[in-house]
């Protein structure tokens, strides 16, 4: 055993009457209240945590937070398995049970180690350079089912999630001391001012100490009024100043959790003033083997020992290259600790090192460490010389990596903040503040406590009063020097613990010409794994510094991006999930329709009726029943969430011409006329009926998904650019139900319910719209029709359509007329041939490519897009044009998507289908497609491929089904 | 989907979330907030057309007002009579007219003191109405709009076609209220 609980009073986050037993991949073990996951193993003696990503390493706990990138760990069970969770900072509940990532059969003995024998052949690139030889195809199944840590869980999520909006005067990020003393001095000038803190202990760094002025600050920001949110993590700053943070709102991994509970709350905070208070990181060292299980970060081990009362092994050797090493070494004894000697990579050590205390080496670099899944020991040697020196071997069974600091600028970088170089502590600071965000403490590069204090809290203030705000006093972190790496020796000397890139690696992608390190990022994917490189980035460029003669200053960081966490998707879904996933509209006589075994699917955002079975049919099968019915007798369609608008105005006509091809000034007052919507581009944007209501007052039926889009774009082309016309533009999809009764006797049936003779089709042409009433409710009825038969469009206030419905339905009988749904629809419209906009066209289709280039020669008129269908690629040959197909057998559907080409795929692609369907008029399947040149290419055979099968059609021109219009009038 | 309707309306402590039942409903759209229509609007109503976001009752309490757009107000009458009086009386201007919505909008009552932490679940802060506001926003990512005339009262005026979706986004965090 390495690992030990030490005595009380070590250990000042844990409750040592409250035990606890959990269970690591399958072992009992316990822990106390308090406890992080990784501070019981820790405890619990246990080293080998997990295994790397690519070369399968054995691996422990290498830091105290949230930048660990080792101890990752699968927690929980069933629909609550959590993978890649971090064992740092996951509080140990009752009955937890965790299990290692990415190996197989287990941790300690993981086929997947072969890798480490593949090494040398798995370099920098790897897979860039697969692309260009041998070939990525021979490596991608492997690579793939390789890819990834943990497993997420199969099953769904039952739990809830939730998103909450708020709004901040001041918003300081960061429990630490600096940030305690930014949010008081901010409230206490009168702002709303709240605290975002990851852990639930406040205080930061100070928080096992029992500090006296972090107890002050903490009892004084309650009686400001701070807003204060523990087990809150901000991960972004996006514009105009929003914070998005992340808040755990239960324990995760307790197996008695209720069956559905809310987990997680992610906050949308709206702040005037965001301050970053998120502490420093520290830096490890680079030398052979230092990703063993016992090599860890030195400020973590001192956590471990102070916070936890953990001592994460019983002598230590400390690897130093800055002034802080000392602090902790200091901190470790007085725990118990032994420390076995300080191994200062610098010519002379820190200024409060005690010789006489602790055997100090300067000038010293780790050359070996000795032990595979933990530390027994290491040899250092001087590297005042060779580093192939003489070296001296040390018994040991902990080595801890000081470094130096990372002051954490996630949040300042996410925000556009500049950063600057201090040689003096090999550090990246802050260049002043970022837009809207201020840095204090730590993370501003403030590192003596005195100066932190006072500048948080006056920079706190100044914000609030509107003053200059105080320069941060940087400083206070000691000396580090950015030398790294120890040249020359063997073994692995990695620079990105988690995905297993090394100096070696590094070395190579400066070789290859990588200078920039945003390429070396990528090429060599440090930084990119959960833990974003928090440890990893800047010694990463420190040695393409090296490599490449520059200083890390020239180098330059990644901009950092968030999430500066990984956050779940549960907790960016919110309420998003399930029957809440999209926000799905309800016909206004849904229950109506549900009542009679209405199928429901969903066509642009609305909840309808794509048939109606009976007993023993399919969806598709009521759909020929119906299509059918409607062609002989007669059917009832609910389309109530055809997209319509009012358009209103003195300049109504004259705005609807230039929206439309088609000539809609010229309409007389119960005319409609069929209308193409425009982009400036000239493609296709919508389609619907034009009728004129008044004479500055007209009706716009749109299609279903385009209501909002024809909306958008009227009101964006009056506020931009005709900005003179006096025209109002209202939607009112949902003030009016849309019943349409369709088939040759239609009017025999809408007769029967109490329509007026007005209304017959002797009185009302085809494209005509008459106001009426049925008793005393108001009807809009529109003589159009999408099925080519005898149509009516009756249009009534929503909260009648039930009732108008069941009048219609109880005299069905004696039509002998059916409901149809939407999949009937498409049908009959297949067979007439009507353009659906979205099905039919895609973002180039023009109006001359589904056959509407006689319209746009009739008007003279200048129309939104008009200017565009001259372009030479508007009239180039090739064009995709909109065809009929007949399947060439009789009797094989068309796929809708097949590929039109000559010969099987890979081929130059003709067309593709677009709409197809079993015609129960012509009963045969027909299909439209977008073929090249389609419009002279009628007769033609040709033939398509989907899916590795080939069919074969003939090109028809369309209509396919009473070509001369003959049933619109019954 | 669980039907949105069941167990209306829905309460926990010190909040409530009721439908109202037929609201009628309208909108004034016009070319100028002081023109033609806008004076009809006074001089029937005895209430100027509210500012922007802005929300008012009438004297009689028959109509309540509430600003949507530079261009629009939106209506809530009592009963049919009302709106049809106004459309009456605002039919001679020729800048604008009235659009009867009746049966296009549901309105939810919110009242208690927690309406800022439901709606601040659903959308934002900004859809948090003081009494006198009426203010565009998106709930449970459907476009509301939510008016306040009083203290710890809301109205939301939703699509009806949308009300089951938003009436189930609130059902589920209420439900987080209470187990909380």
């Amino acid at each position: 055993m390495s690992g030990y609980r030490l005595a009380a009073p070590h250990g000042a986050f844990i409750n040592r009457a409250r035990p606890l037993s959990f269970t690591f991949n399958g072992r009992p073990l316990a822990g106390f209240a308090g406890d992080t996951l990784a501070s019981a193993l820790l405890a619990s003696g246990v080293r080998l945590v997990g295994r790397s990503f690519k070369l399968h390493r054995p691996r422990g706990v290498f830091s105290c937070g949230v930048e660990e990138p080792c101890a990752l760990v699968d927690v929980g069970r069933g629909s609550r398995r959590t993978p890649n969770t971090r064992a740092t900072v996951l509080p140990l509940q009752e009955g937890l049970s965790a299990v290692s990532v990415n190996c197989w059969p287990g941790v300690s003995v993981d086929i997947g180690a072969l890798n480490g024998l593949l090494a040398a052949a798995l370099p920098a690139g790897f897979y860039y350079k697969t692309f260009k030889w041998p070939g990525w195809r021979w490596f991608e199944p492997a690579i793939r089912r390789m890819a990834g840590l943990g497993h997420a869980p199969l099953e769904a999520d039952a739990d809830h999630y939730e998103e909450i909006a708020q709004e901040a005067d001041v918003l300081v990020v960061g429990g630490g001391i600096a940030g305690l003393a930014c949010a008081v001095a901010a409230a206490r000038a009168g702002a709303a001012a709240w605290l975002l803190s990851s852990s639930e202990r406040l205080g930061g760094a100070l928080s096992y100490r029992g500090d006296r002025e972090v107890a002050e600050l903490a009892e004084a920001a309650r009686r400001f009024g701070v807003r204060i949110l523990t087990r809150t993590t901000a991960f972004g700053v996006y514009d105009h100043n929003l914070l998005v943070a992340c808040e755990r709102t239960c324990a995760e991994g307790d197996p008695d959790l209720p069956q559905c509970v809310l987990r997680e709350r992610l906050w949308k905070i709206r702040a005037r003033h965001i301050v970053s208070a998120a502490g420093s990181f520290e830096r490890p060292l680079l030398f052979p083997d230092n990703d063993r299980p016992g090599v860890m970060l030195a400020h973590a081990a001192a956590r471990y020992a102070l916070g936890y009362g953990v001592a994460c092994g019983k002598r230590a050797v400390i690897a130093a290259n800055s002034d802080g090493a000392y602090a902790i070494a200091r901190d470790l004894r007085a725990a118990g600790i032994e420390i076995a000697a300080i191994l200062d990579r610098r010519a002379q050590a820190g200024p409060d090192a005690d010789t006489r205390q602790m055997k100090i080496v300067t000038a010293a670099a780790i050359t070996a460490v000795h032990g595979r899944r933990r530390v027994r020991g290491c040899h250092f040697a001087s590297t005042g010389g060779s580093p192939r020196g003489r070296a001296e071997r040390i018994e040991c069974d902990l080595i801890l990596s000081a470094g130096g600091y990372t002051p954490a600028v996630h949040l300042h970088s996410q925000a556009g903040g500049r950063l600057r170089y201090l040689s003096d502590s090999a550090m990246f600071v802050p260049d002043g503040a970022a837009p809207g965000l201020y840095s204090v403490g730590a993370c501003a590069g403030v590192f003596a406590r005195g100066p932190a204090v006072g500048h948080a809290a006056a920079l706190g203030e100044a914000l609030v009063r509107g003053h200059l705000v105080p320069a941060a006093p940087v400083g206070g972190a000691g000396r580090a020097e950015a030398v790294t790496r120890v040249a020359g020796l063997g073994g692995k000397q990695f620079v990105d613990l988690q995905n297993d890139v090394t100096a070696a690696d590094v070395e190579l992608a400066a070789r290859e010409n990588y200078r920039s390190v945003e390429h070396l990022k990528r090429y060599t994917t440090t930084g990119m794994g959960t833990d974003q490189g928090k440890s990893s980035n800047i010694n990463a460029l420190i040695v393409m510094g090296e490599c490449t003669g520059r200083v890390p200053a020239e180098v330059g960081t990644t901009r950092f991006r968030p999430p500066f966490v990984p956050v779940s998707l549960g907790a960016i879904a919110g309420r998003r999930a399930g029957s809440l996933y999209r926000a799905l509209k309800e016909l206004p006589a849904h229950g109506w329709h549900a009542g009679h075994a209405a199928q429901f699917e969903t066509f642009g955002d609305w909840r309808r009726p794509a048939a109606y079975p009976q007993p023993g049919e399919t969806v598709e099968t009521a759909a020929l029943r119906e299509a059918a019915t409607v062609r002989s007798r007669a059917g009832l369609f609910d389309g109530s969430p055809l997209g319509k608008l009012e358009v209103y105005g003195p300049d109504a006509a004259r705005f609807l011409d230039l929206m439309y091809v088609g000539t809609m000034s010229k309409l007389a007052i119960g005319q409609a006329r069929y209308g193409l919507l425009l982009s400036e581009h000239g493609t296709l944007v919508d389609d619907g009926i034009v009728a004129r209501l008044g004479p500055q007052h007209f009706w716009v039926n749109t299609t279903t998904a385009g209501i909002d889009r024809t909306a958008a774009a009227f009101e964006e082309w009056l506020q931009c650019e005709f900005v003179d016309f006096r025209v109002l533009v209202t939607p009112v999809t949902s003030r009016w139900a849309n019943l349409t009764v369709a088939g040759p006797r239609a009017w025999q049936w809408l007769a029967a319910v109490g329509l007026t003779d007005e209304l017959a089709p002797q009185a009302m042409k085809h494209m005509t719209l008459r106001a009426s009433r049925l008793g005393e409710i108001p009807l809009r009825v529109l003589r159009a029709s999408f099925s080519g038969e005898l149509g009516y469009e009756v249009n009534l206030p929503a909260d009648h359509a039930e009732g108008l419905l069941e009048r219609l339905w109880e005299r069905s009988g004696e039509i002998g007329a059916c409901l149809y749904g939407i999949e009937a629809l498409q049908v009959m419209r297949i067979e007439k041939g009507y353009l659906h906009i979205g099905s039919d066209t895609d973002g180039t289709t023009l109006p001359q490519d589904v056959g509407f280039a006689r319209g746009i020669e009739h008007k003279g008129a200048n129309f939104v897009g008009r200017r565009s269908l001259a372009r030479p690629a508007a009239l180039a040959a090739g064009r995709l044009q909109l065809v009929g197909l007949k399947s060439a057998d009789a009797r094989s559907l068309l796929p809708v998507g097949a590929h039109i080409a000559a010969h099987a795929p890979p081929a130059p692609i003709d067309g593709r289908v677009t709409s197809s369907c079993f015609s129960p008029a012509l009963a045969l399947p027909i299909a439209l497609a977008l073929l090249s040149e389609g419009a002279r290419r009628t007769g033609e055979r040709v033939r398509l491929w989907h899916l590795g099968q080939e069919y074969q059609a003939q090109v028809v021109k369309t209509p396919f089904f009473d070509p001369q219009g003959e049933r619109l009038n019954g | 989907m669980a039907d949105p309707f069941a167990g209306l309306p829905l309460a926990v402590a010190d909040l409530k979330v009721e439908l109202i039942e037929a609201p009628c409903a309208g909108s004034l759209r016009y070319f100028d907030p002081t023109g033609l229509l806008a004076q009809a609007v006074h001089t029937a109503c005895g209430v100027a057309l509210p500012g922007t976001g802005r929300a008012a009752s009438t004297p009689r309490g028959d109509l309540i007002l509430a600003w949507r757009s530079p261009t629009e107000t939106v209506l809530l009458a009592a009963d049919q009579a009302a709106l049809a009086a106004l459309g009456t009386a605002v039919a001679a201007a020729t800048d604008g007219y009235l659009i009867e919505l009746t049966g296009a909008v549901r309105v939810l009552r919110l009242s208690g003191v927690r309406i800022a932490d439901l709606l601040c679940r659903l959308g934002g802060t900004a859809s948090v109405a003081q009494p006198g506001e009426s203010r565009r926003s998106r709930l449970a990512d459907v476009p509301v709009l939510t008016l306040s005339l009083r203290r710890l009262e809301t109205q939301l005026l939703v699509d009806r076609a949308y009300l089951p979706h938003l009436l189930n986004w609130m059902r589920e965090t209420l439900l987080d209220f209470a187990a909380a």
